[in-house]
């Protein structure tokens, strides 16, 4: 089960923060994304993508500037869940139409709604691009 | 120009924020924190009069500003009314933002939640798909146990619906109602079977997710979904070998998270069931030879692959398949793969042992990997490997590698190592080698149980004492940093000190050297000047000293010595002072110094640890488990007047405990033997090994005296081999013996002659005759035991030279036999009268019995005591 979903760019910013665990942690949320983002971003290239933090098991990929950063359980595939962030970032790019960063600032509730699409609670719901952006265009449409 | 934008910007900066674009504008264009906390507060109050104002056209601006606030870490818990109005709106923009603020801002323990609940429900049957999508979505993530049973039965019908859509977010909203109300899950299983029959793959991931979370928390769900394991593996096949469907497919292979979440099912289902398993062993060979692992999808299936095969109960071909992937992902250059793999191969090198071997090679190559997380699995994985075939070479590899690793690493693989090299060493020299060799290279981060082991071993492999002291000397000359090391050496030097002066010159990494005496007392002064040294090392090395000036002779060495103890005598150091001190004493008792710095004793075997927790528990239990045995012991010994340990209130662990343990445990099987069987393997075995000097036997007979007049038995001074054990712990165990008076009477009573007579018994053998002593002995093979022979000894006094007395009468068996003796009758022998004592010998192996005796008496007509040796036997044939 995927626990928390955070994009935070390379001066340790949170841009997305997303949690579905039962608010465990909304008391320090700030300090906790901080302290992750700080060891994410200090990794160097050739490491893994995967290391343990806590009870989390912490997956993230880079893309341009910004670190994708996944937590869940240790019964995850790390390799799925790379492959879901993929997905999801290839949806994003489809919908803003090559996503920058300042998309994400400027559209944050586009980039929630994608998400809810993509996984729900916690668990892998669609991944097949078009059932996953069809919710979000029928939004503008309507 | 330059004013103009000026004044545009100043005007601009003071209107107010109509977008949300202009507020993160706003917060963007902010260079200090407070200046970004001053802009958010400002809308904040802005925000809270719009709220107040009730205006349903601003409200979407209103929300989607408060949840950006709320991103960046601000409080906005007073929009979430806003947020539900917003979610009444029958548009479905509004409605779509007010859901996603109910989920943002919204959680569980606030009471706002059973507003919610209302507006849900409504929604949940609204005819457009999507709104009812948002509403499930919004249910599945936050609802609460209420809401859940509330909106359960609503779930289960859309669950039937007709519209894939729905239907997969349904399956997900299930998900969540199950985990937060788990007794709800009946409810569902009917529905989530016919989800397995769908077409949409949607809606299979979701439903097969629903089926998995349904069997982690009910295991009795496990045998109503077995009977889909031949459905899942249909879909598994139609995935694997479809061609190609550009619908699901991600860089060439098809769907694969649908084929991971199958995998995943299946893995539980198949848990512990033979059927199941062997359904599955087909595909799951296919999937893993088809499967390409070029790309990161491919490996994330075949990584799922090797995870199932490894938990059902697969055959054998398929483990071996599975651990050759693993091997293939080992030598992959990705680091990602190579930490999965490392991973898994931990967790299952317990089943496939054999297996993993092959791949010894590239783990060794893993330890030098740049990614310290890799480095960490890989050495856990080393060290799990280790079995008698390979432990010289991987040792090798793995003391190698401990000169590069890190600090934190170098605990636990000295620690490791020294127990891999305790369980598979192929011999004992090996052993010392590679704890040498180890301590060298750590000595810092050796563990004190470790230390003791090295000790241990050591004093048990008598003959490589030469070999080790020389070693070891030669390493501290060259290097007392480590402390480990150090302490280990001088403890090894001080027990042996005699044996490396004596041994001459001797060869270490191709440099000859020879230690003397004063080169041996001058390294141990310069440790104690050194800069490495602290409290532990000098209280070794003060012991060090004092046992070796028992052991080395000469003048010059002594002087020094007593002039470094004397120097420390003044120290800060309570401990040390003490030490000091009373060892300086210990010069003043020249007859029984030797006698106290004896040798000693072997310590028992003893494995460093029990089990595989090493934590400090185990170490600490097993100490305490011997604890509770010194206790009757100390009581006896207490008895007798000796302390129980010298050295008394000491930390060092090594000296003190050992000892205790050490005296105490051949105490104790002395007094068990005595209860059991009079013949025991107790340690009181006699050889003809020496004790270092006739001072010695003479300090023991000082021992004996201060006891009294009790017979003990002694080994002879022979040849100059170090005894293992301390004469004195032999007084003591013979004393022992001898103690449960109650037992004597039966002992002399055993195969007593009766008579006290005057002539010689009839079928004694005679083995002394001077002074008007003699001494013979009449032989009986003990009726119970055939390898037992019972000796009564006779003493006759014939009255020549007046009355005997002070009689001490010691003897000494080949080694292939044990002697034990009770107490005299008496130790003065009147004229012409007769005095016994028993002696057993036990003989298993038959040989033939041989005496050596040593007898010690006073002539009270010369008064001077007279000391003799005599040798006897071996007994005629037939006579027991």
């Amino acid at each position: 089960m995927i626990h928390f979903v955070l994009i935070v760019n390379r001066r340790c910013q949170t841009r997305f923060s997303r949690y579905y665990n039962d608010n465990e942690i909304t008391k320090q949320k700030s300090g906790f994304e901080l302290e992750i983002a700080r060891k994410t971003v200090i990794r160097k290239p050739g490491q893994c993508l995967f290391f343990k933090h806590g009870k989390y098991t912490i997956v993230y990929r880079i893309y341009a500037s910004l670190y994708f950063v996944v937590g869940c359980d240790e019964q995850e595939n790390e390799f799925g869940i790379l492959e879901s962030i993929q997905a999801w970032v290839e949806a994003m790019d489809c919908y803003f139409e090559k996503v920058t960063e300042l998309d994400l600032v400027f559209n944050l509730e586009k980039v929630h709604m994608i998400m809810d699409e993509i996984v729900l609670k916690g668990s892998l719901a669609e991944t097949n691009q078009e059932r996953v952006l069809a919710p979000i265009y029928a939004l503008t449409d309507a | 120009m330059n004013s103009l934008n000026d004044i545009s910007q100043q005007i601009l900066a003071r209107l107010p924020l109509f977008r949300l674009k202009d507020l993160i504008k706003a917060v963007r264009a902010c260079k200090t924190a407070a200046e970004e906390r001053a802009v958010v507060q400002k809308e904040s109050a802005k925000l809270r009069t719009a709220i107040k104002e009730e205006n349903s056209d601003a409200r979407h601006t209103t929300v989607a500003k408060l949840l950006y606030i709320y991103m960046l870490g601000y409080p906005a818990h007073f929009g979430q009314m806003e947020c539900l109005k917003l979610a009444a709106s029958p548009k479905f923009v509004d409605k779509r933002l007010g859901y996603l603020g109910i989920m943002l801002l919204i959680d569980e323990k606030t009471e706002v939640l059973t507003l919610v609940t209302n507006s849900l429900k409504n929604d949940l049957n609204h005819h457009n798909m999507y709104i009812v999508g948002l509403a499930l979505c919004t249910l599945g993530n936050i609802s609460s146990s209420e809401m859940a049973r509330d909106l359960c039965s609503e779930v289960e019908k859309l669950l039937g619906s007709s519209n894939t859509y729905i239907r997969k977010k349904a399956a997900l909203a299930a998900l969540r109602i199950i985990r937060r109300v788990p007794e709800l899950h009946e409810n569902f299983i009917s529905k989530s079977k016919a989800l397995l029959n769908d077409r949409s793959h949607g809606v299979l991931v979701t439903g097969v997710t629903l089926i998995t979370e349904m069997c982690q928390q009910h295991p009795e769900n496990v045998q109503l979904f077995r009977k889909a394991v031949p459905l899942l593996v249909r879909h598994l096949k139609n995935l694997v070998s479809a061609g190609f469907s550009p619908e699901h497919d991600v860089t060439g292979v098809t769907d694969p998270f649908l084929q991971v979440k199958i995998l995943r099912l299946m893995r539980i289902l198949a848990k512990n069931d033979q059927e199941a398993s062997d359904a599955m062993n087909d595909i799951l060979a296919q999937v893993a030879t088809n499967t390409e692992s070029t790309k990161n999808v491919g490996n994330s299936i075949l990584y799922e692959t090797v995870l199932t095969i490894m938990e059902i109960q697969s055959e054998a071909g398929l483990r071996v398949l599975a651990v050759n992937i693993l091997g293939k992902f080992l030598s992959n250059r990705d680091n990602n793969i190579r930490y999965v793999a490392l991973e898994t191969l931990n967790k299952t090198v317990g089943m496939e042992t054999q297996a993993v071997q092959r791949h010894r090679n590239i783990i060794l190559d893993c330890l030098r990997d740049g990614d310290i997380s890799i480095r960490r699995r890989a050495l856990e994985l080393s060290f799990a490997l280790i079995n008698e075939g390979n432990v010289r070479v991987l040792t090798r590899e793995l003391l190698a590698f401990l000169e590069v690793a890190d600090s934190e690493f170098k605990q636990s693989m000295t620690y490791k190592i020294s127990l891999a090299a305790e369980r598979f060493a192929p011999n004992k020299r090996w052993h010392i080698d590679t704890m040498l060799r180890m301590l060298k290279l750590a000595g810092n981060f050796v563990r004190e149980e470790v230390l003791a082991g090295f000790i241990r071993l050591v004093a048990q492999s008598s003959e490589l004492h030469q070999y080790t002291v020389q070693k070891l000397y030669a390493s501290l000359k060259r290097d007392i940093s480590q402390e480990g090391l150090v302490l280990a050496s001088v403890w090894v030097i001080g027990e042996y000190g005699d044996v490396l002066t004596t041994s001459g010159s001797f060869e270490d990494e191709n440099v000859t050297m020879e230690a003397n005496e004063t080169s041996v007392v001058g390294l141990l002064e310069s440790i104690l000047m050194g800069p490495y040294v602290n409290q532990l090392t000098r209280e070794y090395v003060m012991t060090a000293l004092i046992k070796l000036s028992s052991r080395l002779n000469e003048a010059s060495v002594q002087a020094k010595i007593k002039d470094i103890l004397q120097r420390h005598t003044t120290s800060m150091e309570v401990e040390i002072q003490q030490r000091a001190v009373e060892y300086m004493n210990m010069f003043s008792f020249d007859d029984i110094r030797p006698a106290v710095l004896e040798r000693m004793p072997v310590p028992e075997t003893r494995t460093i640890i029990q089990t595989n927790n090493n934590g400090p528990d185990s170490p600490a239990l097993e100490r305490s488990s011997n604890r509770p045995g010194p206790s009757d012991q100390d009581l006896l010994l207490d008895l007798m007047g000796v302390g129980t340990a010298s050295g008394g209130g000491s930390n060092d662990v090594m000296e003190a405990s050992p000892q205790v343990q050490k005296a105490t445990i051949p105490q104790k099987s002395q007094n068990s033997d005595l209860l059991a069987d009079l013949f025991g393997t107790s340690g009181s075995s006699e050889q003809s090994t020496s004790s270092p000097a006739p001072a010695a036997a003479s300090g023991g007979s000082a021992l004996l005296d201060l006891l009294g007049d009790i017979a003990g038995e002694k080994s002879t001074p022979a040849a100059s081999t170090p005894p293992p054990y301390a004469t004195g712990l032999d007084t003591l165990a013979s004393l022992g013996q001898s103690l449960p008076n109650s037992r004597s009477p039966e002992l002399s009573g055993a195969g007593l002659q009766a008579n006290n007579s005057l002539p010689p018994v009839s079928n004694g053998h005679q083995a002394y005759s001077k002074n008007g002593l003699t001494i013979s002995f009449v032989p009986s093979r003990d009726r119970n035991n055939g390898s037992i022979i019972n000796i009564q000894v006779h003493f006759q006094n014939n009255g020549s030279q007046g009355t005997i007395s002070g009689l001490q009468f010691q003897a000494a068996v080949p080694k292939s036999q044990k002697l034990q003796m009770a107490a005299a009758s008496n130790s003065t022998v009147d004229p012409n009268s007769t005095e016994k004592q028993l002696m057993r010998i036990h003989n298993p192996q038959q040989t033939a019995v041989k005496l050596r005796l040593r007898i010690s008496y006073i002539l009270s007509s010369t008064g001077q005591r007279v000391d003799d040796l005599a040798e006897f036997g071996p007994f005629p044939e037939g006579a027991f």
